[in-house]
C-alpha cells in the first residue's frame, strides 16, 4: 500500500471528531443537563487538540486549547451550557475545520473574535469570575492541582544493590510519598534462571510522578544508592496531556520516530504494530501506556488496585472497542467492487457454457460458483454501504442555522438513520438534499404568525425519512408547511410557455414542472431560494444516480418529496434486448412492461409513432431507426415500455432476450458526449453490450411527442 | 510443547518467608524442579513474607521455561504477601493497560503470568 500522509490521517480523524462535536453541541441545546453530551464535546475537543499538536497543526491545537478550556468549565459544572455558548461552540468548530482543511482561508481575527465571545460567556456566572479574568491559558492551569509538575523517573540499581542491603521497594514507597505515582517495573533485564545469581538485581523501574515537590526532593530519594546506578529524571511538560502513545514512546527514547511514522501510516493500533514489528517489547509499551494513563487521568492508575482484573470496573472496554472496525480507503473498496464485477461477468459466462453442456458435474460446479459469486457481490456491496444517518446528521446544523436566519422555529425529525446506502450515492446525495431542505424551510414552512393563524404548532417540522424498498432506497423530505400552490405553479408554467394555457394537468405532472430550469414561484428572492436555480439541478443530480423524485403535496398540510435511489451504482439488473444484430441492456427498474408491436400495428402507427396502452397514448422510438440498423426488422417486433420521471416511452426492439445481471463499465473519455448510452457491460459470451440511457431516450420521446402535439 | 504430558506436572510449594536470606536455596530448588519436570506449577499460597529477590527468581524461571519451551505457571493467581509485593514493585499492570498491549502468540506479558489472565 502507499504510505499515507500522517497529516491526511489527522484531517480525516479531525473531521470525524468535529462532526461528533457538532452533534453533541446541537443535542445539548435540547438536553443541557446531559453529562454524556458535555463529555462527548469535551473529548472531541481534547483529542483534536492533542492530535493537532502531534501532527504539527499548531494553530489548530492552540485555538482548540482555549475552546477546550471553556468546555472543561462546563464539564465541571462551573458554567452552564447556554444557547449562546453552543452558538459560539459551533462557530469555533467551523473555525477549527477551516484551520485544518484550508488554513490559508482562516482569518486570525475571526478566531480571536470567537475566543473573545467565548471568554465573555464563560466569564458570565459569578462562580467563575476569577477564572474569566485570567487568560484562558491560565484557566486550564488553575483547573489542575496548584503548582504541580509531572516527572518521568527511570532507574536501574547497581547489580549488587540488594546484596548490599538496599530494598528497592522502600525507594518506590518513598517516591509514592512525594505525590501521585505510577510505577511500572521493567523486567526485560532479568536473565534466565541458570544464568542468574540469586542475589543480583536485574530489575529496573519507570515511575511517572506528579508532585508539588521540587526535583531535588526526587533526587534525595536516591541519595544513598546513587553510586553505580542508572537514573534519569525528566519533566513531562503540560503539553503531554492527551499525547499519543507514539509520541510518548519517541520521547522516552524507546523507539525511533521513523518507526512510529511507518506504524501510523499502516493505520493499525500503533502499539500493536510496534510490538509486532519488534520495535518495542510488550512491557516497554505497557510502561509507556502507564505514563499516558497517568498524565491523562492525573492519577496513578497503576497504583489503584481497583483497576486490577478481578474487579469489574477495570476499564478495558475503550481499548478493546477500537479493534471492532478498521478504516479502509474508499479506492480500495472500488477496486474490490471492480474485481467482483468481473468475477460476476465470468461467472455468467461459465453458467452459459455449463447450461449448454451435458456434464452434470460441470453444471453443479457452475451453480455453486453462481451462488458464491452472488453472495460475494452482496457482501462487497454491503461493505461499501454506510448508514444514511451520517448524512442526516449534517443537516441538523443546516436546519439550526436556517432557523436562526429566518426567524422560524424548526424541528428536524429523522427516521431510518440506520438505512444503508452505497457510499458514493450518499456523498452525491448531500447537495441535492441540502437544496431540498432549504426549499422546504424557506418555501414550505410558514412564518410563526402564519402557522399560528393556520392552527399549527409554532415550530415547523421537517421530517427526513429513509427506508429500503426492494432494490431501492426511498429518502423523503417532508414538511408540515403550506404545501405547493397548484394555481401559482400552473400560471407560472403558462407564463413561461411550459404548458399550453388552460391545460389540465395531474398533480404529478404539475409538480414535476418545478424541476424545470429557471422555474420559480417565489415572490421574493431570499438568500436561500427564489432564484429559480436548484430544483432542476437537484433533479439532474438524482437522475445521475439513476434515481427518481416523486412529489406529493396537500395544500395547507405540507409537501413530501421522495427520492427513490438504487442501492448501488456498480451493478444493476438489466433487461437484454436485441436490435438488428446488436444487443443492448436496459435498467430493469425503468422497464414497466413489454408489449408486442405487430406488423399491422406498426404499419398503422407509422408517421405517428404512438402506442395505445390501455387507453393511454405512449410515444415510441424505433431503436433500429435511431441506431441506423440496415437489416430487415423481425416480423414480430416488441415495444419495451420504460418510464422515467413519470413519463413513459416505448422502445421498439427486435427481440427481448431476458434478464441480465449487468456490471456497469463506464465508457471511455472519448465517448463522454455519447448521450444515448449510459455505459457498457460484458455479456456471458464475452461480447460487449451497450447500456441504454433511459433518461435521454425518454427526453427524445418527449420532444417527439411535443412536436406532434404542436403539429396537430 | 514437546516434552509436556499431563502426567509430568511437577509441583513446588513455597511457604513462610522467601527473601534475600534464603534466595540461594530458592534458586537451587527452582533449578532442580525445572530439570525434573517438563511442566512445573508453583504454589505460593502459603508464603507470608517475600521480597523482590523472590519475584526476580520467578521471573528468571519464567524466562528459562520460555527459552526451553517448557511450561511454568503459578498454581493460582497471586494473593497475599506476594501480591502486595508485586503491587508495591509495580509489576501488576492494570487491566486497562493490558488491553492496550498486544500479546504476540509466543509471548504473554508478566502481568498475565501473575494474574492467570493468559487466555485473554
Amino acid at each position: 500500500m502507499s504510505t499515507l500522509d500522517p497529516a491526511a490521517v489527522f484531517r480525516q480523524e479531525a473531521q470525524e471528531l468535529l462532526e461528533q462535536l457538532e452533534q453533541a453541541l446541537l443535542d445539548l441545546e435540547h438536553a443541557p443537563d446531559d453529562d454524556d453530551l458535555i463529555n462527548s464535546a469535551f473529548r472531541a475537543l481534547h483529542t483534536v487538540k492533542g492530535s493537532g499538536a502531534m501532527f504539527g497543526f499548531d494553530a489548530v491545537a492552540a485555538f482548540t486549547h482555549h475552546v477546550e478550556t471553556a468546555f472543561d468549565l462546563v464539564r465541571k459544572g462551573k458554567v452552564a451550557p447556554s444557547r449562546a455558548l453552543i452558538a459560539v461552540g459551533l462557530a469555533a468548530k467551523d473555525h477549527m475545520r477551516l484551520l485544518i482543511e484550508t488554513p490559508e482561508l482562516a482569518e486570525t481575527a475571526d478566531g480571536d473574535a470567537i475566543l473573545r465571545s467565548l471568554k465573555q460567556i464563560v466569564g458570565g456566572p459569578p462562580a467563575s469570575t476569577a477564572v474569566a479574568e485570567a487568560a484562558p491559558e491560565d484557566a486550564l492551569e488553575s483547573a489542575s492541582p496548584e503548582g504541580t509538575s509531572t516527572w518521568r523517573i527511570r532507574f536501574r540499581l547497581a547489580r549488587d544493590a540488594m546484596a548490599m542491603g538496599t530494598n528497592p521497594l522502600l525507594l518506590l514507597d518513598e517516591l509514592r510519598g512525594l505525590g501521585v505515582a505510577t510505577v511500572v517495573a521493567r523486567t526485560e533485564g532479568v536473565p534466565a534462571l541458570e544464568e542468574m545469581a540469586a542475589t543480583e538485581c536485574h530489575l529496573a523501574w519507570d515511575v511517572v510522578l506528579t508532585t508539588s515537590q521540587p526535583r531535588t526532593a526526587i533526587e534525595e530519594v536516591f541519595m544513598f544508592v546513587i553510586d553505580d546506578m542508572e537514573l534519569s529524571i525528566d519533566a513531562i511538560g503540560r503539553t503531554s496531556e492527551g499525547r499519543r502513545i507514539g509520541e510518548i514512546l519517541v520521547d522516552r527514547g524507546d523507539v525511533a520516530q521513523q518507526a512510529v511514522d511507518a506504524a501510523v501510516a499502516a493505520q493499525m493500533p500503533l502499539g500493536t504494530l510496534l510490538v509486532k514489528s519488534g520495535e518495542v517489547s510488550p512491557d516497554t509499551l505497557a510502561a509507556a501506556l502507564a505514563e499516558q494513563q497517568h498524565v491523562r487521568t492525573g492519577l496513578g492508575a497503576g497504583a489503584s488496585p481497583s483497576a486490577l482484573p478481578g474487579n469489574p470496573q477495570g476499564g478495558a472496554k475503550g481499548a478493546a472497542k477500537a479493534v471492532d472496525s478498521i478504516r479502509v480507503p474508499a479506492e480500495r473498496l472500488d477496486e474490490l467492487m471492480d474485481r467482483v464485477g468481473e468475477l460476476v461477468i465470468v461467472q455468467s459466462r461459465l453458467s452459459q457454457v455449463a447450461a449448454s453442456s451435458n456434464d452434470v458435474e460441470v453444471k453443479a460446479i457452475a451453480e455453486e460458483i453462481e451462488r458464491l459469486a452472488h453472495e460475494l457481490r452482496d457482501t462487497t456491496m454491503g461493505v461499501r454501504t454506510v448508514p444514511i444517518g451520517s448524512l442526516f446528521g449534517r443537516f441538523r446544523r443546516l436546519v439550526h442555522d436556517l432557523a436562526n436566519e429566518l426567524g422560524k422555529r424548526i424541528e428536524l425529525v429523522t427516521v431510518g438513520e440506520e438505512t444503508e446506502l452505497d457510499k458514493t450515492v450518499i456523498e452525491r446525495l448531500n447537495d441535492p438534499l441540502i437544496h431540498l431542505i432549504r426549499n422546504a424551510i424557506d418555501h414550505g414552512l410558514e412564518a410563526p404568525e402564519g402557522r399560528a393563524a393556520a392552527g399549527k404548532p409554532a415550530a415547523g417540522r421537517i421530517t427526513l425519512t429513509a427506508c429500503h424498498a426492494g432494490a431501492e432506497v426511498m429518502v423523503s423530505i417532508s414538511d408540515d408547511g403550506r404545501g405547493l400552490d397548484r394555481a401559482r405553479i400552473q400560471s407560472r408554467a403558462e407564463d413561461q410557455g411550459l404548458v399550453p394555457p388552460g391545460a389540465k394537468l395531474s398533480d404529478a405532472e404539475l409538480f414535476q414542472l418545478i424541476f424545470q430550469p429557471g422555474f420559480s414561484t417565489a415572490k421574493e428572492v431570499t438568500s436561500l431560494s427564489g432564484r429559480g436555480v436548484g430544483m432542476d439541478v437537484v433533479k439532474r443530480a438524482i437522475e445521475g444516480l439513476r434515481g427518481k423524485i416523486d412529489i406529493a403535496s396537500t395544500p395547507g398540510e405540507g409537501t413530501r418529496l421522495t427520492l427513490r435511489l438504487p442501492l448501488t451504482l456498480a451493478i444493476i439488473d438489466g433487461l437484454l434486448v436485441r436490435v438488428g444484430t446488436g444487443r443492448y441492456a436496459l435498467p430493469l427498474s425503468a422497464v414497466e412492461e413489454c408489449v408486442e408491436l405487430s406488423a399491422e400495428e406498426d404499419a398503422r402507427s407509422r408517421g405517428r409513432s404512438f402506442l395505445n396502452i390501455r387507453g393511454d397514448l405512449v410515444p415510441f422510438l424505433r431503436l433500429r431507426e435511431l441506431f441506423q440498423v440496415s437489416e430487415p426488422p423481425d416480423r414480430y417486433q416488441k415495444a419495451v415500455i420504460v418510464s422515467f420521471g413519470g413519463r413513459r416511452v416505448g422502445l421498439v426492439v427486435d427481440q427481448v432476450i431476458g434478464n441480465h445481471q449487468t456490471v456497469i463499465k463506464s465508457l471511455s473519455k472519448l465517448h463522454a458526449d455519447v448521450e444515448t448510452f449510459a455505459g457498457a457491460t460484458i455479456l456471458g459470451d464475452g461480447a460487449v453490450a451497450l447500456i441504454l440511457d433511459i433518461a435521454n431516450l425518454v427526453k427524445l420521446g418527449m420532444a417527439y411527442e411535443n412536436r406532434f402535439k404542436a403539429a396537430s | 510443547m514437546p516434552n509436556a504430558s499431563n502426567d509430568d506436572v511437577g509441583k513446588i510449594v513455597f511457604e513462610g518467608a522467601r527473601t534475600l536470606r534464603n534466595a540461594e536455596e530458592t534458586h537451587a530448588a527452582l533449578v532442580s524442579a525445572m530439570k525434573a519436570h517438563a511442566a512445573l506449577e508453583i504454589d505460593c499460597r502459603a508464603l507470608d513474607e517475600v521480597d523482590l529477590s523472590f519475584v526476580q527468581l520467578l521471573l528468571a524461571a519464567r524466562k528459562s521455561a520460555r527459552n526451553a519451551q517448557r511450561i511454568l505457571k503459578l498454581a493460582q493467581p497471586v494473593s497475599g504477601a506476594l501480591r502486595d509485593t508485586l503491587h508495591r514493585g509495580g509489576f501488576l499492570m492494570t487491566a486497562e493497560l493490558a488491553a492496550g498491549v498486544p500479546a504476540p502468540a509466543d509471548q504473554t506479558t508478566d502481568s498475565d503470568f501473575w494474574l492467570h489472565t493468559e487466555a485473554r
